[in-house]
């Protein structure tokens, strides 16, 4: 489509004539139009009913406050503030029984079964990480 | 003094009671006009004025005031409505637009304007005339004959340039003519 079509005189004269049916019925005075712009300028100016319910601002308004708390950025600064505590309680449950655990376990390795030498380890491993999600790249 | 839409722009970022509720108020008329005139279905009209006040809401805090909020707003409900005709495969507009156009300009009209209103099925014709054009020409005589925006608002919210809003506002009230005047010689 051309970006301005209102090139020639006949087309501008045209488009004058568009736009003083288009004042005139928006009450220019002294504005003189032909009658057939007046009347599809007043017929486009008619009142398009709003079929909204009457209640409309108020539940759209509540249903925007609702899906404000749920905002994604908020869930994901709670899991970090989450992990974040964990990772401390952790840290300092390491830091009180870590000794009394690490013995324990070297008390459990030797009594564990022949089967959990180091290749069946490395085979489990190997399967475990096969199970892994692959993170495929954006297109 | 102060600029209104900053006012209630602050308002709803600052979480006040009621601010969002009366910035709805205030713009729905116009979200209404742009969706309807687009998508016309009344139930999906809708869903799509609260889908676009959702979003509305979501980004108002990257509103820079680099046009009107309501410019701003229409420009959201225009875009919620272009994706659900794009979805649609509706067409914005004829093919047949895109094409050279020649119109046959008339000089006079040779009737009375009061007696033509008053004339109900006159008036159904034209209205049925109107809606029968394409979605995108339709929103935008609305947009300049009934919300009263001038072309450079209707580019803020349509995002085309203003000689295709030219174009469009020249060949469908050209169009609305050449039907009316078939009509009047019909029943001449």
């Amino acid at each position: 489509m051309k970006t301005d079509p209102i090139v020639s005189p006949a087309q501008q004269t045209e488009w004058l004539r568009q736009e003083q049916a288009f004042d005139a019925e928006r009450g220019a005075a002294g504005t003189e139009a032909p009658a057939s712009y007046r009347l599809i300028a007043r017929a486009l100016r008619e009142p398009l009913p709003v079929d909204l319910p009457a209640d409309f601002a108020t539940r759209v308004a509540r249903r925007a406050e609702t899906a404000a708390l749920l905002d994604p950025r908020w869930e994901r600064r709670g899991i970090a503030v989450l992990l974040g505590t964990l990772a401390v309680l952790a840290g300092a449950g390491l830091l009180l029984e870590g000794a009394s655990w690490l013995a324990d376990l070297q008390a459990a390795l030797p009594s564990l079964p022949r089967i959990l030498n180091g290749w069946t380890l490395l085979l489990l491993a190997g399967l475990a990480a096969a199970q892994l999600p692959v993170r495929r790249p954006l297109r | 003094m102060t600029n209104p839409d900053r006012v209630l722009v602050d308002a709803v970022l600052a979480r006040r009671a009621g601010a969002f509720e009366r910035l709805v108020a205030d713009h729905q008329g116009l979200c209404w006009h742009i969706i309807q005139r687009l998508v016309r279905h009344p139930e999906d009209t809708r869903e799509l004025c609260q889908e676009a006040f959702l979003r509305v809401h979501q980004y108002l805090h990257q509103f820079r005031y680099e046009s009107t909020l309501k410019s701003w707003i229409g420009r959201v409900a225009y875009a919620v409505a272009l994706r659900h005709l794009e979805k649609k495969q509706v067409p914005l507009v004829d093919a047949a637009d895109d094409g050279e156009y020649d119109p046959y300009l008339q000089e006079g009209d040779g009737f009375d304007l009061e007696s033509a209103w008053a004339d109900a099925e006159l008036r159904d014709h034209l209205r049925a005339a109107i809606d029968a054009l394409p979605p995108l020409p339709r929103m935008l005589l609305t947009l300049y004959h009934l919300d009263e925006l001038t072309i450079p608002e209707i580019v803020q919210v349509s995002g085309l340039p203003a000689g295709t809003i030219k174009s469009h506002l020249f060949r469908s009230r050209l169009r609305l003519r050449e039907r009316l005047q078939a009509r009047l010689g019909e029943t001449a």
